[in-house]
């Protein structure tokens, strides 16, 4: 342990981090990659950290996610003016591309809960962007299914509004 | 009715088909969406209807949203000068090429609109609106090139030709406001009055008409109007040909205060 701590700090890592998931998984982090989450950047500036960090509303295999995620971009914020920034934000897209392409609606929506919760901005305008992407081209009643929404429209409400923007409703 | 209605209500409260995701993120996913499935989503419930039509909040966070995502965009729209039945398009602007491209989408055509020669008073939006003169008609009118919402000035039928007018946007009140020019001859001294109408998104707000502005000392409106003295056209032309050059955000508000700044020059040097 203190071996691993030590190869960290001569990365540039700086302090490991060890996050804790609802179900018990252990993930070691270093400082830079765990503070791109606010939530454990203020922990960290608070000092409350030495125990670990317990996460109870992110399960281990969204942490595993998000632990992937932010491995990636720890480099990101550093790196202002690097000359190969080029070729490894190309890297990064595809990256995050892969990262939300193959999941299923509700391990997204757990995956966006945990970027919200976590305070990490990229990572959930990033899952964000991806619902959006698949609902844009949705209608009403695909939506509504998709976030379990209640019509609390009369029929003829709904009808009226329709109707206002009908133009919208065209192919 | 609402019967039903509550007994709803209190079916989704009590968690029996609960939505994965608090309304704040819901709101979040939201403003990724492009305007036409926004307008669609407006009848999937009450709270979604409200958040898209007026929460100001909502709109600001999308206008941002979609603004950072498309690094490219201010669209011109340029209606063809000729035949009045004519679509709008929209351009997109290429900054590698400079000849011109066919249009990147159709608009709408402009038949919600009267006969006349319609042109916009500036080719690229105002914070989202464009202000339509109709020729002829002497006639106004605010268009949401997103929304396709027009929208006819109040107060610009009993108003005879020879205002001048001009859209600006404030950042402070998120508020666009009209402001019109009107140039009296017979006056003497010759004046020039200029009025603000404020708006409430693309709608007038409830309480507004249009009114002097509030840091300025005009006199009241004479009762005989005529064209304004060549030289204020000539500002305010320049002023709407500058206008399209100057689209960032943090800009906007000066854009406004020197708009006032022209037009407080004009009533001085118009009534001297």
């Amino acid at each position: 342990m203190a071996a691993a701590a030590a190869e960290a700090t001569i990365d540039g890592g700086g302090k490991m981090i060890i996050l804790i998931s609802a179900d018990g998984k252990r993930f070691e982090v270093t400082e830079a990659v765990a503070s791109q989450s606010q939530l454990i950047s203020n922990m960290i500036e608070d000092d409350c950290t030495e125990n670990g960090v317990r996460l109870p509303n992110v399960d281990g295999d969204i942490l595993t996610m998000v632990v992937d995620y932010c491995n990636m971009h720890a480099g990101d914020a550093a790196a202002d003016g690097d000359t190969t920034k080029a070729s490894s934000t190309e890297e990064l897209k595809k990256f995050d591309a892969e990262l939300v392409q193959a999941l299923e609606n509700p391990v997204l929506f757990k995956l966006i809960l945990a970027a919200n919760f976590l305070n990490i901005k990229s990572l959930l305008d990033m899952t964000c962007q991806r619902v959006a992407d698949m609902m844009s081209g949705k209608t009403p009643e695909q939506m509504r299914e998709t976030f379990s929404i209640e019509n609390d429209f009369t029929p003829e409400e709904e009808a009226a509004i329709r109707q206002e923007n009908a133009w919208a409703f065209d192919d | 009715m609402d019967g039903t209605r509550s007994a709803k209500r209190m079916k989704r409260f009590s968690g029996a088909c609960p939505c994965p995701l608090p309304d704040d993120i819901v709101d979040e996913i939201l403003s990724h969406l492009p305007v036409k499935s926004l307008l669609r989503f407006r009848c999937v419930s009450r709270r979604f209807h409200a958040t898209i039509t007026s929460s100001h909040l909502f709109q600001e966070a999308h206008f941002l949203q979609r603004k950072q995502r498309n690094k490219h965009p201010p669209r011109l729209f340029i209606r063809p000068p000729f035949g009045p039945r004519q679509p709008f398009f929209a351009w997109q602007w290429q900054w590698q090429h400079l000849i011109p491209r066919p249009p990147v989408e159709e608009i709408m055509t402009a038949r919600h609109l009267p006969h006349g020669t319609i042109f916009p008073l500036a080719s690229k939006s105002c914070h989202g609106l464009v202000l339509l003169k109709i020729t002829g008609h002497h006639t106004h009118y605010l268009w949401n090139p997103s929304t396709r919402h027009i929208l006819r000035l109040p107060g610009t039928d009993n108003t005879p030709p020879p205002a001048t007018y001009g859209l600006g946007y404030c950042s402070a009140t998120r508020r666009h406001k009209v402001v019109r020019v009107v140039g009296c001859r017979c006056c003497s001294p010759a004046t020039v009055v200029w009025e603000v109408l404020a708006l409430d998104g693309d709608e007038p707000s409830p309480s507004s008409s249009w009114r002097p502005p509030a840091a300025a000392s005009t006199t009241p409106p004479p009762r005989h109007w005529h064209y304004p003295a060549r030289e204020l056209a000539t500002r305010s032309r320049a002023l709407q040909r500058r206008r399209p050059a100057l689209p960032p955000r943090r800009r906007r508000h000066r854009h406004i205060q020197r708009d006032r700044r022209i037009f407080r020059r004009v009533v001085v040097e118009a009534s001297s």
